[in-house]
């Protein structure tokens, strides 16, 4: 079973999100902020993390840098879901190591699609 | 002359500050409007797209998304609605200087409304005043013609 970590302080896209995963059976894990994320990255291992950008304390860009100074983490992709959708932010996204940057909001049957597809 | 110049281009650098601050200013309240407004839609599009998705998704889960929908669905109306009314903020006639001492008096309406006719009561700042007053604070008017004015009060609090 392929393990996700969901990252999002809005608990409602957390929830739906969870409940998404759940059915195309990931073992599904969620943090509600950066440091939540640290933590359970570090705990899990997970293969893939949907890390929102804007988030109280740690923000996404930081917990990004973390892994990737990581050598047990730096191989975790990493999919940016953030509001923010200029080219500026996407390209800094990118440009730290996110495997793939998608704004919000998005087609749920899109990120699944993209999800299994880096996986792959 | 060869002052003045010197005052006008000192003029001109603090309005250009100016100007470039307030742009800075607009640009992080679009960007927070905007952030709000996606995390709304995300939200409504991803629950929407499950429920289609799933048509045997139990009563209790269904109820539940369904209640978040029509949740976030109001948030955005109360955000644009808000936006909207602050549009209206900054956008009033202002207020005479000459009036300024007097708008806090019980009956008072201003000459410079939008309105054809004054439709308040002419009792709101006065009794504005007089709440803030009886717990020690202080309200005034500021003209910031032509944008509208600023009513600010004080108000100590016992930190103990």
């Amino acid at each position: 079973m392929q393990k996700i970590l969901i990252v999002d302080d809005e608990p409602n896209i957390v929830m739906s999100l969870e409940y998404l995963f759940s059915k195309e059976n990931f073992e599904v894990y969620i943090a509600r902020d950066g440091s939540e994320a640290i933590e359970i990255a570090k705990l899990k291992i997970p293969d893939i993390i949907l890390l929102d950008i804007m988030m109280p304390n740690v923000d996404g860009y930081q917990v990004l840098k973390f892994l990737k100074e990581k050598d047990n983490l730096k191989n975790i992709k990493v999919v940016f879901l953030s509001a923010k959708n200029k080219l500026s932010d996407i390209e800094l996204g990118l440009k730290l190591g996110a495997d793939k940057y998608i704004s919000k909001p998005f087609s749920t049957k899109k990120l699944v699609k993209e999800v299994k597809s880096l996986l792959k | 002359m060869t002052l003045k110049i010197l005052d006008e281009t000192q003029k001109a650098k603090e309005s250009n500050k100016e100007l470039k601050e307030k742009d800075k200013q607009k640009d992080e309240f679009l960007d927070a409007v905007a952030h709000e407004l996606k995390t709304s839609i995300t939200l409504i599009r991803a629950l929407s797209e499950i429920l289609l998705d799933n048509k045997d998704i139990e009563f209790e889960t269904k109820t539940k998304s369904l209640n978040s929908i029509v949740g976030e669905s109001d948030r955005v109306s109360r955000l644009i609605n808000n936006i909207l009314d602050l549009e209206k903020l900054a956008t009033g006639k202002g207020i005479g200087e000459d009036e300024l001492a007097l708008i806090f008096d019980k009956f008072y309406q201003s000459k410079n409304q939008n309105i054809l006719k004054p439709k308040g009561s002419g009792l709101g700042l006065a009794i504005s005043k007089q709440i803030i007053e009886s717990h020690n604070g202080k309200i005034w008017a500021q003209n910031i013609k032509p944008h509208g004015a600023r009513i600010t009060f004080t108000l100590p609090i016992n930190l103990n």
